[in-house]
């Protein structure tokens, strides 16, 4: 409507005779989450960047309702590719709703997740080191980033039936093992 | 490694007690992730992922108390449900929270956290071999609520079939309020539900909610007409809705639905033969 209104608006200051454009400007869109060849840190970065905002939509959806809503439910399952690693993520939000949400913001935003350093890429898996900074979600000043890894595989779209998540990849592995250290087997070995 | 339960208590603990129950924690952890805000550490298997227990699971010991809390977890047919989880009093995450579990003298009525997932989702099965062990009256209203057996509307159209132009009129034929009552551990409880009624007329019309029952002709006020003559599948789903009280402490459960059918419905078509009588 906006563009109609300003190309009216263009002819009508015209003068009688005058010639207009020719052709209509076209518009070509791409998608963000079409992966390169090779696959490099700064696409992964968009897409866990994706992946946060669909986090983040959960968070903010946990928080107004002051429980897990079954969109919020839904949203977290088109998030991870496994079942352990989204219980593990409903286990945690589970939790913080019994603890009436105490540590999180009124109004949150998005977790913000680095890359630190790509262990190894490809078309149908991606494994990395990351940082991820909870400090638009948390409450308390000292959630500091923390180091962690996570592995993204293409998104089964029969988790994901109401496309919230658009980045096409999803969680199949999200944390670290006690103590903090890494997966002792590769999350991509195998794919 | 094996948990004790104490039930019907506020608190788990793990310290050993004849009195307790048990069941199994899985053996071993893996993967563990921060909570969103970095408070605390979660872990498959459990454990805070500190490494501080070693062999994994849940760390026992005398004085380790543990307060269980409602989970939502994805079940194996892929469906969210709520299981009882723990957590450990006083670490990693505050301890201001009333534990949950009744009868408790210093118990808050109303202070459920079961009570805001059972709006919305069922009570997780329980394992095979195991009975389910209601942790609250919220859990006890929600395993309840599952197992009663809902009236299903018995739809019926007379005289068992419909004139093209003409209203027909559907008898439901079932019942729009339910009480239920059952003995708990923590009083008596009481759910009363209400069913509402929505009807798919098998020719891409559909109707509802209808709040009363289905009457026949000419007081009935579920009606529809029907515009070709052929056969129609009618459909009749009730949606139950129900509140839930225990003592001081009441709830919402989940919607539940019932249905009756009329399959191959007939709709005629009645022409007038209007003759004339040669004089």
């Amino acid at each position: 409507m906006f563009l109609v209104a300003a190309c009216t608006q263009e002819k009508a200051a015209d003068t009688p005779g005058a010639t207009l454009g020719t052709a209509a400007p076209t518009t070509t869109t791409t998608d963000p989450y079409a992966a390169p060849n090779p696959i490099d840190v700064a696409y992964v970065n968009r897409v866990l960047a994706g992946l946060d905002a669909v986090l983040g939509d959960v968070v903010r959806l946990v928080v107004v309702s002051r429980t897990i809503p079954r969109e919020a439910a839904d949203r977290l399952t088109a998030l991870y590719g496994t079942d352990a690693s989204l219980n593990l993520r409903l286990d945690s939000l589970s939790r913080d709703v019994a603890f009436r949400l105490n540590d999180f913001k009124q109004q949150p935003g998005n977790p913000t997740t680095i890359v630190w350093d790509l262990i190894s890429a490809g078309p149908s898996c991606v494994f990395a080191r990351v940082t991820r900074d909870y400090s638009a979600v948390a409450a308390s000043p000292s959630a500091e980033p923390a180091v962690q890894w996570i592995a993204v595989v293409p998104l089964d779209a029969s988790r994901d039936p109401g496309r919230y998540n658009r980045t096409g990849w999803s969680f199949v592995y999200d944390g670290f093992e006690p103590g903090r250290v890494p997966p002792q087997v590769d999350p991509c070995a195998g794919r | 490694m094996r948990r004790a339960l104490a039930t019907g208590l506020a608190v788990v603990s793990l310290s050993a007690g004849p009195a307790s129950a048990q069941i199994d924690v899985p053996p071993s952890r893996s993967t563990c992730g921060d909570s969103l805000t970095r408070t605390a550490i979660d872990c498959l298997g459990g454990g805070d992922g500190s490494g501080e227990f070693g062999g994994g699971g849940v760390p026992a010991g005398p004085g380790i108390v543990y307060v269980p809390y409602p989970r939502l977890v994805r079940g194996e047919n892929g469906d969210q449900c709520v299981e009882t989880g723990y957590y450990r009093a006083g670490s990693p995450v505050p301890s201001d929270v009333a534990p949950p579990e009744v009868p408790r003298a210093d118990r808050v009525p109303g202070d459920d956290p079961f009570s805001i997932y059972y709006e919305e989702y069922p009570p997780c099965p329980a394992r095979e071999g195991e009975q389910p062990q209601p942790r609250s009256p919220a859990e006890w209203a929600a395993r309840f609520w599952e197992e009663v057996l809902l009236p299903a509307p018995m739809p019926y159209i007379a005289p068992g079939w419909a004139i093209t132009g003409k209203l027909a009129y559907l008898e439901t034929r079932g019942e729009t309020t339910k009480a239920y009552r059952a003995e708990t551990p923590f009083g008596p409880l009481v759910i009363d539900a209400t069913g509402t009624y929505y009807v798919d007329w098998g020719d891409g019309e559909q109707s509802g909610p209808h709040s009363r029952e289905g009457r026949p002709w000419p007081e009935g006020e579920i009606t529809h007409d029907y515009v070709w003559a052929r056969t129609y599948d009618i459909t009749v789903t009730q949606r139950w809705v129900a509140t839930w009280s225990v003592g001081g402490d009441r709830g919402t459960l989940r919607q539940l639905a019932t249905s009756g059918t009329i399959d191959d419905f007939p709709a005629r078509e009645i022409q007038a033969v209007v003759r004339t009588r040669p004089r």
